[in-house]
């Protein structure tokens, strides 16, 4: 898959971050507003509170390199810091695998899910004007589609509140909302 | 669906226990805003009438927020260096933080989930004020901090029934607000408004709370519920302090013709209000602390 990668975008940009945690024990760590983190090792990731956001969550299961990023906006604004890169779809999953490959990540044997992308007022049917969710959702999809990125599962859209965790030891991709509580969503291990 | 509940608007205020309350102190440094004879001073001497709040303001204004080089030891010298208006605010801060910061179970909000909200929407009120021009930004402020008040004094009525709200508000396709009036005979924004006057709140104030979901309703029309219907939507958009309503709320398109925002500038007015919400994380440890 990848010899037909797009030109690797994610590859030309120098590393201004650290590199990944190699971990032997489970981390816990929280993916805030506009975070990317990538860890090689055990890792649980936990999104607190979806709501246009966007949480995206990668795993190549035979480096154990997993990585998330919590997108806000679809595209990125001019002037934008180089450590502000996850803010954005369009730079913050290209960033997330730069990292993850950066660890030892191999893009052909990545698994992506993702949670998120609701709007405020998409009720009754009516799409709602302030369509950030929306928007987001479109632009991660053609990032994953330019990318190639298989996208195991999503659970996206309407007006529910998501937490999103992923643990990179199972691969379990877990998401709560207020109705259904947790629920699996997949495994980016099978 | 169920007969809309027996409990009235009064029973919510009179019967619950644990309610916040609003000192004198607080409820005069608010209406201190209205006045344009307020002298710097007088803040501080009201403020100073409320020991626990006082302490808070003075923690605040020495947290790593405003990076002072000194430290700040009175209160009137908290005015000189951070001006009337930013220590208006941090009073208003002072006396909500220790009953917001606690966790609503009636709502599935966490400890701290809704203070980040009413702070979040505060913040992103008051900027969207200055932005337009139309709205004094302290009003904005205050009006943002307050505005799901109600929710705090539902809660505990609410109890276990939130998901049946949820369900029914999603099955009927309505906002949760009305499947609130549907099912329990009032919303939050109601029983906030109702709580508000009790708590002799200026009107203005009020309107924020009582319209914020439905500012075209408000009348006669007043920016102060459009900015923080608006500001409270970026709030719930970046996940501030989301509970179990979620997203399911009715968004008012009107409201950026009426406060002359244009819509292109959503995304970077969004951007610019997390960071700045970021920086102020710095000052919620510090009132912890206090």
């Amino acid at each position: 898959m990848t010899e037909s990668m797009p030109s690797g975008a994610f590859l030309k940009r120098p590393s201004a971050i650290a590199p990944a945690l190699k971990q032997e024990q489970a981390l816990d760590l929280m993916v805030g507003l506009a975070e990317i983190q990538v860890v090689s090792g055990l890792a649980k990731f936990t999104f607190a509170g979806l709501g246009s956001c966007v949480g995206v969550c990668a795993l190549d299961p035979e480096s154990n390199v997993a990585g998330a990023v919590h997108i806000m906006l679809p595209k990125s604004l001019s002037g934008t810091a180089s450590d502000m890169l996850g803010k954005f779809a369009d730079t913050g999953i290209e960033e997330l695998v730069r990292q993850m490959q950066a660890a030892g990540a191999d893009v052909s044997r990545m698994q992506v899910a993702y949670a998120g992308g609701a709007n405020v007022g998409d009720i009754g049917g009516k799409t709602s004007a302030c369509d950030l969710g929306s928007r987001n959702l479109e632009t991660i999809t053609q990032v994953l589609r330019a990318l190639r990125l298989p996208v195991k599962a999503a659970d996206a859209g309407g007006t529910t509140g998501r937490t999103l965790r992923m643990s990179s030891q199972t691969g379990d991709v877990v998401v709560r909302t207020i109705r259904m509580g947790e629920a699996k969503l997949c495994s980016l291990r099978s | 669906m169920s007969k809309p509940n027996s409990i009235t608007l009064d029973d919510i205020v009179s019967r619950t226990s644990d309610l916040p309350t609003f000192s004198a102190a607080a409820l005069e440094v608010m209406r201190m805003a209205d006045s344009s004879t307020s002298r710097a001073q007088d803040i501080a001497r009201i403020v100073a009438q409320d020991q626990a709040m006082s302490v808070r303001v003075l923690r605040l204004a020495n947290s790593a927020f405003y990076g002072m080089s000194r430290k700040v030891s009175s209160l009137p010298e908290s005015v000189v260096v951070l001006g009337m208006r930013t220590v208006k605010n941090l009073a208003m801060v002072a006396a909500t933080y220790p009953w917001m910061s606690k966790p609503l179970q009636g709502y599935d909000l966490a400890p701290m989930q809704m203070w980040h909200h009413s702070f979040g929407t505060a913040l992103a009120a008051q900027t969207l004020a200055a932005r337009s021009r139309k709205c004094d930004e302290q009003l904005a402020f205050t009006s943002g901090l307050l505005h799901d008040v109600g929710k705090v004094a539902l809660s505990l009525w609410i109890g276990e029934k939130l998901k049946a709200i949820v369900y029914y508000a999603e099955r009927e396709g309505m906002p949760f607000d009305e499947a609130e009036r549907r099912i329990l005979g009032y919303d939050h924004t109601e029983v906030g408004e109702h709580l508000g006057k009790n708590w002799n709140l200026p009107e203005d104030v009020l309107l924020g709370i009582r319209w914020h979901h439905q500012p075209e309703l408000c009348e006669p029309y007043h920016p102060v519920a459009d900015c923080v219907h608006l500001g409270s939507t970026i709030s719930m958009a970046m996940g501030i302090g989301l509970g179990g309503d979620g997203l399911h709320y009715a968004f008012s398109e009107g409201c950026y013709a009426r406060l002359g925002i244009r819509v292109e500038d959503m995304d970077s007015i969004s951007a610019d209000y997390v960071d700045a919400f970021k920086k102020y994380e710095t000052m919620f440890s510090a009132m912890a602390a206090a």
